[in-house]
């Protein structure tokens, strides 16, 4: 039988932006579990141990930056990644600081999206190829 | 109310004129102005030497003042005894025109100080609203951006083949999709951008980057109107070029000018970027041209500031927010460098910036090689 592939949950308060990325994801063969908020997402992490969160960064709950601080504090083998309508390169390097693995500028490509969870993973010690067809 | 007693002053007012003008002057604060009064004063003890004067004669020819009889006789007496009053009544009045003076003054002055007050609660007004309106630009664009990320995201990862194979046409009717979601989201960052420069917040992050590699990744995004207007690009640029700046800032700078350069060329026509700097040269001078209508003399005072396009009819023709420039002008601004715009109508426009340059080791070798030749020079 073939690993399990990684799980990553996917938190947006956006819900076609959800709908998104949850497509491309579980496109490309990621196991995805999304949520429409953050502190959904925390209680999901807590159970759920993702190896990667792909979160936005303006929610209404909670910020896409605390929930990166949680997220370190609570289970730091937890990779995560920001996307964010509008950002600096100040901001971004203020989510590396902070243990994040990168924040994309939205809307960012298909492409992009995709290669940063790759490279996400791969720093994750995660894990096989996904199965799906694959970026380009 | 009027009463009744007020209504019978009022009536006897009118019926004699004399005392209601009395009375108006008691009343106006005219009447008891110093600088009037003292003037009146002042020519009532000028002229009574005079009067003095000829009663002293009077004494000394005659032994005694004159009689009331005889002042009738000679008139010239009563004049010289009634001097007091006359020059009384003639510095009374010279007093009476500098005082309404003074007053007239004193009453533009204080126009001029509540139109003041005016203009600094309007400007307070004024800065409120810009407040609000930073405010508001910066949801709006939030909230245009939102629904993009879904929209260009589906779009571009169906287009890509993600979701399954697509037949020609639906491959082309996606590509105007995502090019045309493209155009609306440049729009937005424009705005944004334009935002940040306004409200400075934008701060370039300098670091040094080979412009040249810029350049050409910025013109690749063009491909697609440049085939369509089967325009000639000519490039000048060297092999490559390190300069120190802000990489988005000048990223945007190159977009911004390229996109008037595009949007301003007929179809067939040429336009170009120009890199030049000599081996010695600490700056870079970067140039972006076209041969389209060119800019008329008096629209370059406008041509930096925002909103701002030829004419009227020009918006409609081109499109495009009208804040490119003003962007353009605003990033170089904060590099400490200016744009340059030579341009005439029918001749085309050519602008050009200054970028400094980072120094490269080949630089410094050559010029140590040459401060070596210039200190032997029979080596």
């Amino acid at each position: 039988m073939l690993p399990e592939q990684p799980l990553i949950l996917v938190v947006d308060d956006e819900s076609d932006s959800l709908a998104y990325l949850f497509d491309l994801l579980h496109n490309e063969g990621y196991r995805v579990l999304p949520t429409p908020s953050a502190l959904e997402a925390l209680a999901q992490i807590a159970k759920r141990k993702p190896q990667l969160v792909i979160s936005d960064l303006r929610m209404p709950d909670l910020d896409g930056l605390e929930l990166l601080d949680r997220v370190k504090r609570d289970s730091p083998q937890t990779r995560v990644l920001l996307l964010t309508a509008y950002g600096t390169r100040a901001m971004s390097e203020d989510v590396l600081r902070r243990g994040g693995e990168a924040m994309l500028i939205k809307p960012s490509t298909s492409g992009e999206i995709l290669r940063a969870v790759r490279r996400a993973l791969e720093g994750a010690g995660a894990i096989p190829e996904p199965n799906g067809r694959g970026d380009r | 109310m009027v009463t009744r007693r007020q209504s019978a002053l009022a009536a006897s007012l009118d019926r004699r004129p004399a005392l209601r003008s009395i009375l108006q002057a008691l009343r106006d604060p005219h009447t008891y102005d110093l600088r009037r009064n003292s003037f009146t004063l002042f020519g009532l003890i000028w002229g009574l030497p005079l009067s003095l004067f000829s009663i002293a004669i009077d004494l000394w020819v005659i032994g005694h003042p004159l009689r009331q009889e005889q002042f009738w006789r000679e008139p010239i007496h009563l004049v010289f005894l009634l001097h007091p009053i006359l020059f009384g009544i003639i510095f009374g009045a010279v007093g009476t025109v500098y005082s309404k003076q003074d007053r007239q003054i004193a009453e533009l002055l204080d126009e001029q100080r509540r139109h003041l007050e005016e203009l600094a609660s309007a400007n307070r007004e004024m800065k409120k609203i810009d407040e609000l309106k930073s405010q508001f630009m910066a949801n709006v664009t939030h909230e245009l951006k939102t629904p993009l990320v879904s929209i260009k995201g589906y779009n571009e990862a169906i287009l890509e083949g993600r979701f399954g194979p697509l037949t020609a046409q639906q491959r082309h009717g996606l590509a105007v999709a995502v090019r045309n979601v493209g155009r609306l989201e440049n729009m937005i960052l424009e705005l944004l951008e334009f935002d940040r420069i306004e409200s400075h917040s934008y701060l370039p992050r300098m670091t040094d980057f080979d412009l040249v590699a810029l350049i050409r990744l910025v013109l690749t995004n063009f491909q697609p109107q440049v085939d369509e207007k089967q325009l000639a690009i000519e490039l000048r640029l060297p092999p490559r070029l390190e300069v120190r700046a802000d990489y988005e800032g000048i990223r945007r700078v190159l977009l911004n000018l390229l996109s008037n350069a595009l949007k301003f060329s007929g179809k067939g026509g040429a336009i170009g970027v120009e890199v030049q700097a000599g081996p010695d040269s600490p700056q870079a001078d970067v140039t972006v041209w076209d041969r389209g209508p060119g800019i008329p003399e008096e629209a370059k005072r406008f041509l930096f500031t925002r909103f701002w396009q030829a004419d009227g009819s020009s918006r409609r023709r081109h499109g495009g927010t009208g804040l490119g420039l003003a962007i353009v002008k605003g990033i170089l601004d904060a590099h400490g460098s200016t744009a340059d715009l030579d341009s005439a109508p029918g001749s085309g426009t050519r602008i050009r910036f200054r970028l400094p340059r980072v120094p490269t080791p080949a630089s410094l070798q050559e010029s140590a090689y040459a401060s070596g030749t210039a200190a032997h020079p029979r080596g």
